[in-house]
């Protein structure tokens, strides 16, 4: 029911505003649930903690194996998508300077993002579901009254196996398609693999490894936070669950890629 | 399992009002000692499940003060709370929910928690299998193991939603002689919220009623039998015709 004085216009205005309120403040929420959780975990003892330290293990081997097959083909097929316009520029200009433009393309901005992607597609849609099930049938609660933390015993171990698992299968998405495509490319095209393969290793510097590393454990920070915080918004309705997994997909997306636009402007 | 120097404490000390506002006679002055059982009577469910969490410390008192253990000193883990609404980990097996509360407060070792896992079920009298999920248990032998995961950390005290649930009905003498034998022979405090009188009438220590206008503390039986008259009428004990 409307209240007096209110027209369609103001209630569309006022649903506008309420929308772009949540979606401003996401981020800040976001970043908020994650240093508490964090927090949590450092408090109730770290990985000193039996339970928290096998949750994070079985994570980081779930996280971080099941998606191995998809990212090997991916990163195949990126590489040798990349590689194949490039390297017949190898008749004209140098190896040494085709390897930054392959190492900062490939390595540093594509890797991280499409493993993201398949990070997000696999482990960080499973984590929702799970843990979204786990709310709605009141396991959670039932956690408090044994005076477990759920943030330290379902969360940070979920966030540390993202990060991880996240870094880990970007250095092999990178490895794969750098070295894996370009030599895929150069079996087509004709040219030297190993020539190529030395100028892009030599390319790599301090910088871009920091980089590189601190970009993928926030990723895998995001994908995971943004999977647990949309899961334990869910309440005893039984559409909560796929509307808070396909939410925690939707913002996972989205932050990774304005994140990666936000850190490709510090690049510069 | 082991007796230890904290079931001496293991007392609650309560005067405090229910979480709503009361009048007078919804005060409550009750002491718990070690091997007793309390029975939490009346109607309705809502009410029992208020005050029993309220008595557990996992709600706050509207006024008064819930104090554990002699010292004073606040609720630990020394506290367990069971209930059929508290669910088992859907995606751990049994040997892992039992052993979950042991391996996150006591920070032993896996296999050591395993072992004492194995002990509590067998305690308890679960005889299915341990490596399954929750889901393929059925009511009784899920009862079973929430009441081994409860006891996994050897708490000094007990407080049970309706462990008499009528859908376990031939399971009830079971049941009855578990809580006794973990009052008596174990010496911790129990205190059950319940609608099985019977139970209350054999075995309770003392006994707490509750409704939406009144709460008591009988010492016995008998005073609360002879008491409960005036309140029978607005309950639905009455309509069981339970009360001699």
């Amino acid at each position: 029911m409307e209240r007096a004085g209110t027209t369609g216009l103001s209630s569309m205005a006022g649903w506008t505003g309420r929308r772009i309120i949540r979606v401003g403040t996401y981020p800040l929420d976001l970043g908020i649930f994650i240093s508490k959780s964090l927090l949590a975990w450092i408090r109730h003892g770290h990985f000193r903690n039996h339970a928290t330290r096998r949750a994070a293990v079985g994570h980081i081997l779930l996280t971080g194996i099941n998606p191995l097959p998809a990212t090997l083909i991916v990163a195949l097929a990126v590489g040798f998508i990349l590689s194949l316009p490039l390297v017949p520029l190898t008749a004209t200009i140098q190896a040494t300077d085709l390897a930054p433009i392959l190492l900062r393309v490939i390595g540093l901005e594509l890797s991280p993002l499409l493993t993201a992607v398949v990070i997000i597609g696999r482990a960080g849609s499973a984590m929702a579901t799970e843990l979204s099930n786990m709310q709605l049938n009141g396991e959670t609660a039932a956690l408090v009254h044994l005076e477990i933390d759920v943030s330290d015993f379902f969360v940070a171990p979920r966030l540390i196996a993202g990060s991880i698992a996240q870094l880990v299968l970007a250095t092999y998405f990178t490895c794969i398609a750098l070295f894996g495509g370009t030599w895929l490319a150069t079996l087509v095209l004709g040219g030297s693999a190993i020539e190529l393969a030395t100028a892009i290793t030599a390319a790599v510097t301090p910088l871009h490894l920091s980089g590189f590393i601190a970009k993928n454990l926030l990723f895998g920070l995001l994908i995971a936070g943004a999977a647990c915080y949309s899961a334990l918004q869910v309440r005893r309705n039984p559409v909560d669950v796929p509307f808070q997994v396909q939410r925690a997909i939707t913002a996972s997306l989205v932050l990774v890629f304005v994140l990666n636009g936000l850190m490709a402007l510090i690049w510069l | 399992m082991v007796v230890n120097e904290k079931q001496e404490f293991g007392h609650i000390r309560m005067r405090a009002r229910s979480v709503c506002p009361a009048p007078e006679n919804e005060t409550l002055d009750l002491e718990v000692r070690a091997g007793e059982i309390i029975v939490l009577v009346g109607g309705p469910e809502s009410n029992r499940v208020r005050w029993l969490t309220v008595l557990a410390g996992l709600r706050p008192a509207a006024g008064g003060d819930v104090r554990f253990f002699s010292d004073g000193s606040t609720r630990e883990r020394a506290i367990a709370y069971i209930s059929a609404d508290e669910p088992l980990l859907s995606t751990f097996t049994v040997r892992a929910n039992v052993m979950l509360p042991r391996l996150y407060h006591c920070q032993e070792h896996p296999d050591t928690a395993s072992k004492l896992a194995d002990e509590a079920l067998d305690g308890v009298g679960f005889a299915g299998d341990r490596e399954s999920l929750p889901a393929s248990l059925d009511r009784e032998e899920t009862r079973q193991v929430q009441l081994a995961r409860a006891l996994a950390t050897d708490p000094a005290m007990l407080f049970l939603h309706e462990p008499f649930d009528f859908q376990l009905a031939e399971h009830w003498p079971v049941i009855t002689e578990q809580l006794v034998a973990l009052a008596r022979q174990q010496n911790r405090s129990v205190v059950v919220a319940t609608q099985n009188l019977r139970f209350a009438q054999e075995h309770a220590d003392r006994i707490t009623f509750v409704d939406s206008t009144h709460v008591a503390a009988f010492d016995d039986w008998d005073s609360f039998a002879s008491a409960a008259r005036g309140y029978v009428k607005s309950t639905p004990l009455a309509l069981r015709g339970q009360v001699a």
